[in-house]
């Protein structure tokens, strides 16, 4: 890999000595310098890149006749902090730095950011702002100009410090360089001058009676700095908000993932669409049952014990299709983390993990938009500055196109048909002062699917969310959020003898939370809040439609309040040790109207072993549930780039799928813990052991975890929940176990990058109830659907010149477990299969293949968009990976037959363009 | 109709699919992972009085043919004090030594000792209160895109009915074979030889019993009336309804646990959705082991109300046979086999005396002609004697 990054370098480097030697001729005066670099560009084709804020505001003026370019900017930039680079045709201006075309000896090892102590001819100084030393949080500056033939070994930092509040000198300040002897005091009027080595330094004050302030001065050249500060006694640091590249080691807890919607532009795509939760997939510990299924299992966790938040709102069916596709627009999407192990105190309510989605923020500058043209779906965001600098609104709207091919087709049974969706999403941010944020966000999906003419489906989530946020002052924050989602599903039947009806289920949730982060010190830092959420559902409504005689029914409604207060400490033991301790207080109350029967002792739950039947009137509570959830995460650093983190979490969950799926579909429902139906619980332990090496170019992670969850649901066999007004009559409840080991290795920089995972998993049921309808697989531990030991995957990407890059994907899995038959019978005059234990079996192996091509559109300036090309080919290899393998009765007689999702290579191609 | 349509649910994933994406479902070889020797009962004791009828068999392996009679089994059924014994009528078969019908109010229990000497028992039963069918009726209609004549019943339930109904039926339809001579061929002493048919081979009558679990029930009804239950749809190109066709349907009454085993048997049989798979397993029914509780029984013990009804219909009820001609019950070509030489005549003489081959004329100019015998002998495919019932 060194050698194949030098030899870039070099390349570069060649091109760029190559095209070095022009010559212009060129007068200005009195020019700002960005026209100054407009003239020299109409001149030559060489373009300029540069910051435009970077731009002194001084007036240029000069004359040369052929002069080389690197003459008239060396002139140019002479009493600026720029220094310039060339690049192919383009040059470079940057602050401070120079562009080194060549790497200097220790790159590539973690101590080249290290202050120079010796004396040295040739030190460059390589710095990058995002990378920091984790304990403690300082604000960076440049000081000077790198200059090329600067083999100073000391340089000069001289400035004054004064006093926040009223502008005086303070004099007789300590000021100090960390880990060092360099030192000094101000004078009388506050002035004082360091030696300082070229490099990273960082500089301290210490004084009583003022703040106490640390920053680091990457210093490239003799230049000043001054110092305002505040009197008090308390030591404020500056909060920096910048991308943590360490955080994979640096963070308290494991088991957390973060995908970048930039990053994951060029993985290949299932009929063009960009997925977000798809690409979750490929990452160790995160899977779903099968190709194409709805619902994602997190480290052996059901489909259901996932808190999928869109903008803090639960998004309840995230998926379009079945589960083709996932419901969130790719372009309006900014990023994901997903707590798969240690979740911190203020979310809750699920078991396995927080999917955190948040929509991206409208850029407040200027108009700009963003499309896609794709073979299943149009999409189209746009960006609209409402106040300048403060207030924008992001729109994104996503539709299918399915219909009108649907309707095009000359297939005279599928023209009546129609399977489509969309989804809109719209979020205003606005900027109030420099201390409050305020996002508005609502989003909307919906899917329709009728392929017989007798029956329309139909589904939708819809999801409104309001958030706050307050800075107090430096270290205290605090954070208000209101949320509404629903989610529905209806299906509209029209038969020919049956009865025509309509009939559908929906779940509504309120909730308030607010969440405040409080810096007590340098080594506490403390979370707390408190959030309510009230659930409303129908968990069943039929209705007839036309003459029919169906009657009109509606399942009493269900309600329920959630409350949980939580506190959580991030706790800096010293530099190594960092604990981040959580407790959460949740409960649940399961409210009326609504009848609680009561079964009898000692006979398996039917309706006729109903005893009794309590009532209780609106509001009042049938039945309450709660306890603590302890999260507790510990990070130790063994050495400066690679840690160990153990941690224990313990989670409940007051809400369940019902499902007689193997597989989540979009006519599962929602029922809330009451009487009968307990919460489940869970408790999971982990340890990992992360690395980070090559400046961050490689991070490396390895865990392991075991986990307990009680009372979690399953259903008897043939179990009909649709409408069933007993539902506790068909619902198990037991225990689950699962165990893994997941290793990942990414590579994050660079042109070839992408990332390795596998995992070895394990994830089991125990259903053990008293009567034999109750017992599962002799109250045994057996696989549970989606137990998949082996989990592999590889995404990769490499850019092979600016316009072109390729990815690939590939994907091991172990098959995923199945129910066979044992034996075939006769019945009722045909033939049927017999089935016993669950999840005997396994379906084969899946594995499978995609590449993509992308090309991105030239980047001139004048052209009105910028677009890019995917072109991909889901599974390349054509495997006929079976999706499942069932058995049916046809004409008396039992048949086998096979399914599969994507059988041959699917080709298509995108077209996405940006302006 | 809740459970019809999640048949077509299942039927929809697989038909997006299809249009849409590259997918399939494909047949494939059953394959036996395991085998799992189970005893299969399937026991109704109806409130008609009729020497009562439990069925008694086991599980076979996937890959074979069955069915796998159970034998030399002792079955009795108790109600209350009352024993009533059966005996072993044909090989799995097992009928009441004395005529009974279950009486309401009455609890009755199925025990069953089999040869290897377990012990089997049901839960007690009882006979729910039954309605009876208030009207069979056959109507033109369009299903599922084919038009046909759909078979519907309707049910006239009393205020306390159970409300869950299974169905069975039988239809007899008269098929006419599409080839019709009076004369045989023999082969004496290598020659042909015409002779005079001696029964009838025209017209015959061709009975068959359902395969397929019917159920229907009043649950989401706003009254307790079912008025149009579809028991059978049959396309009009069937040869079934080509001439005349009857049918009888028969109604239990039946508990509500019975109901959900009919339905889960049913759900679990059908095509499934290609993106959301029943979770399947053992149906739990009410037959247990007392010898071993472990022991998985499939099958059901029950005890139903019945009530028949039958109708008749002609083709011409309904269509025109000058709009479509229906499918026949057999296809057919006419075959010319060389009948030059004796050994020619006899192989063919052969085919005729094991019933293969029948005689359709002799042509001049083209010679012997002959067709499958199911294009001119009936009784291939039923009886050449009307059923006792059939009107005509």
């Amino acid at each position: 890999m060194r050698n194949f990054l030098t030899c870039l370098f070099f390349l570069i480097f060649i091109t760029a000595g190559a095209q070095n030697k022009e010559s212009i001729d060129l007068q200005f005066s009195n020019l700002p310098l960005k026209e100054v670099l407009t003239q020299i560009e109409s001149e030559t084709n060489y373009r300029f890149y540069f910051n435009e804020s970077w731009l002194p505001k001084q007036l240029f003026s000069g004359t040369y006749n052929d002069a080389g370019l690197k003459e008239i900017l060396n002139d140019l930039l002479e009493e600026t902090l720029l220094n310039y680079h060339f690049l192919d045709d383009r040059i470079i201006l940057t602050q401070n730095s120079v562009i080194y075309d060549e790497l200097p000896e220790n790159f590539f090892g973690k101590k080249e950011v290290e202050v120079v102590e010796e004396e040295e001819v040739y030190s460059p100084v390589f710095y990058e702002d995002v990378q920091r030393p984790a304990q403690t949080i300082v604000e960076t500056v440049n000081i000077g100009r790198a200059n090329r033939s600067s083999s100073k070994s000391r340089l000069q930092l001289t400035g004054r410090v004064i006093s926040a509040e009223d502008g005086q000198p303070i004099p007789n300040l300590a000021i100090s360089v960390r880990n060092s002897e360099i030192g000094t005091v101000t004078d009388e009027n506050g002035f004082y001058s360091l030696r300082l080595p070229p490099g990273v330094n960082i500089v301290e004050t210490r004084s009583l009676g003022n703040e106490d302030i640390a920053k680091r001065v990457v210093i490239y050249n003799d230049g000043q700095l001054n110092f305002s500060l505040k009197e008090d006694f308390q030591q404020l640091g500056e909060v920096v908000l910048e991308s943590n590249p360490d955080s994979n080691v640096n963070d308290a807890g494991g088991g957390k993932e973060e995908i970048n919607v930039e990053e994951i532009k060029n993985i290949p795509l299932v009929l063009g669409e960009r997925d977000i939760l798809k690409v979750s997939t490929t990452l160790p510990g995160i899977s779903s049952a099968g190709e194409g299924a709805a619902g994602f299992n997190v480290r052996g966790g059901r489909a259901d014990q996932n808190l999928i938040l869109l903008d803090n709102a639960v998004i309840y069916n995230p998926a379009h299709f079945f589960g083709l596709f996932s419901a969130l627009n790719p372009f309006t999407t900014g990023a994901v983390d997903i707590y798969k192990g240690h979740m911190p105190a203020h979310f809750g309510g699920r078991l396995s993990s927080v999917f955190d989605i948040r929509t991206k923020d409208a850029n407040v500058n200027e108009f700009a938009g963003e499309g896609a043209i794709g073979p299943v779906t149009g999409n189209l965001t746009l960006e609209v500055p409402v106040i300048k600098e403060e207030a924008g609104l992001l729109v994104g709207v996503r539709s299918t196109y399915s219909d009108w091919i649907l309707k095009s087709l000359d297939e005279e049974s599928l023209r009546d048909n129609e399977a489509s969706f969309y989804d809109v999403v719209a979020k205003y941010n606005h900027r109030i002062g420099n201390d409050t944020d305020l996002d508005v966000m609502g989003y909307y999906s919906n899917d329709r699917f009728n392929i017989t003419p007798d029956s329309l489906y139909s589904y939708s989530n819809r999801l409104l969310s309001l958030d706050l946020v307050h800075r107090f002052n430096n270290r205290h924050q605090g954070n208000l959020q209101v949320t509404n989602s629903e989610y529905k599903f209806d299906i509209d039947y029209a038969g020919e003898f049956t009865n025509d009806f309509r009939s559908g289920y929906g779940i509504n949730e309120t909730g308030v939370k607010t969440h405040f982060k409080y810096k007590l010190n340098d080594k506490h830092r403390l979370d707390y809040g408190l959030g309510a959420k009230l659930y409303v559902v129908n968990p069943g409504e039929i209705e007839p439609r036309g003459e029919s005689p169906i009657e009109a029914r509606q399942v009493p409604q269900e309600k329920g309040v959630e409350a949980a207060i939580f506190i959580g400490d991030d706790y800096e033991v010293n530099n190594k040790f960092l604990i981040s301790t959580g407790i959460r207080f949740s409960m649940f109350a399961a409210l009326g109207e609504g009848e609680e029967r009561i079964y009898q002792e000692g006979a398996p739950r039917r309706e006729s072993s109903v005893v009794d039947r309590i009532q209780y009137g609106n509001n009042e509570v049938i039945k309450t549930y709660g306890g603590p959830e302890i999260r507790v995460s510990g990070r130790y650093l063994l050495q400066e780039d690679l840690s160990v983190k153990a941690s224990y979490n313990s989670t409940y969950q007051y809400i369940h799928t019902l499902s007689t799926n193997t597989t989540a579909s979009p006519t599962d429902t929602y029922k809330l813990s009451d009487a009968i139906i307990k919460p489940q619980q869970a408790n999971q332990y982990s340890l990992g052991l992360y690395k980070n090496m090559f400046n961050n170019m490689y991070e490396l992670s390895l865990e392991g975890y075991y986990k307990t969850s009680n009372d979690i649901l399953d259903y008897k066999v043939g179990a009909q929940l649709f409408l069933n007004e007993t539902i506790e009559t068909e619902i198990l409840q037991g225990k689950g176990k699962s165990y893994g080991g997941e290793f990942l290795l990414k590579k994050t920089k660079g042109d070839l990058n992408g990332w390795l995972s596998y995992s070895y998993s394990r994830s089991f049921v125990k259903l053990a109830g008293e009567f034999n309808e109750e017992i599962v697989n002799n109250g045994e531990f057996f696989p549970s659907n989606f137990d998949k030991p082996h989990d592999f995957s590889m995404v990769a990407n490499y850019k092979f010149t600016q316009r072109f890059s390729l990815s690939a994907n590939f994907v091991y899995q172990t098959g995923r477990p199945i129910t066979y038959p044992v034996g075939k019978y006769n019945y009722n005059g045909a033939e049927y299969v017999m089935y016993s234990d669950r999840n005997e079996f396994r379906i084969p192996d899946y594995y499978r293949l995609d590449l993509s091509l992308n090309i991105e559109g030239n980047h001139k300036i004048e052209k009105l968009a910028h677009s890019f090309w995917n072109i991909s080919v889901y599974n390349v290899l054509g495997r006929n990976n079976p999706y499942s393998v069932f058995f049916v009765t046809e004409d008396g007689e039992v048949k086998a037959y096979k399914t599969s999702i994507f059988s041959i290579p699917v080709p298509t191609i995108t077209y996405n363009f940006k302006f | 109709m809740i459970t019809r349509l999640q048949g077509l649910r299942r039927i929809l994933g697989t038909v997006i699919l299809v249009s849409l994406f590259s997918s399939c479902v494909e047949p494939i070889e059953i394959q036996t992972e395991t085998y799992e020797n189970a005893l299969v009962i399937e026991g109704t004791i109806t409130d008609e009085l009729s020497h009562q009828e439990i069925l008694i068999s086991r599980t076979y392996k996937l890959g074979e043919t069955g069915p796998s009679r159970e034998s030399n089994a002792t079955v009795r059924v108790t109600g209350n004090s009352t024993l009533y014994e059966f005996i072993e009528e044909e090989p799995g078969r097992y009928l009441s030594i004395q005529p009974f019908r279950a009486e309401q109010g009455i609890s009755y229990t199925l025990e069953i000792r089999t040869a290897d000497g377990k012990q089997y028992s049901s839960e007690p039963e009882e006979l729910p209160v039954s309605s009876n069918i208030s009207a069979l009726y056959a109507q033109k209609t369009t299903y599922e895109e084919e038009t046909g004549v759909a078979i519907l019943a309707g049910v006239e339930v009393s205020q306390a009915a159970s409300g869950y109904y299974l169905y069975d039926f039988v239809e007899t339809y008269k098929i006419v074979s599409p080839y019709q001579i009076n004369l045989d061929l023999k082969v004496i002493d290598g020659e042909f030889v015409e002779v005079e048919k001696t029964r009838e081979e025209t017209v015959c009558y061709t009975t068959e019993v359902s395969k397929e679990v019917i159920l229907a029930n009043t649950n989401a009804q706003s009254g307790n009336d079912l008025e149009a239950n579809l028991i059978k749809f049959i396309p009009g190109e069937s040869h079934k309804t080509a001439h005349r066709y009857s049918i009888l349907v028969r109604q239990f009454s039946i508990s509500a646990e019975t109901y959900s085993y009919y339905q889960t048997l049913r759900d679990f049989s059908e095509s499934e959705n290609l993106f959301s798979q029943n979770q399947l397993g053992l149906i739990n029914g009410n037959i247990f082991s007392i010898s071993d509780p472990d022991e998985p029984v499939v099958g059901i013990f029950s005890v139903a109300g019945v009530s028949r009804k039958r109708i008749f219909f002609n083709f011409e009820d309904f269509y025109d046979r000058d709009d479509f001609i229906p499918n026949a019950h057999v296809e057919c070509e006419v075959l010319f086999p060389p009948t030059l030489t004796r050994s020619q005549r006899e192989s063919i003489g052969e085919q005729l005396k094991v019933g293969s081959l029948k005689y359709f004329g002799f042509e001049m100019g083209g010679g012997y002609r002959f067709a499958k015998a199911g294009c001119l002998d009936c009784t291939k495919y039923g009886s050449n004697i009307a059923p006792d019932f059939w009107e005509e």
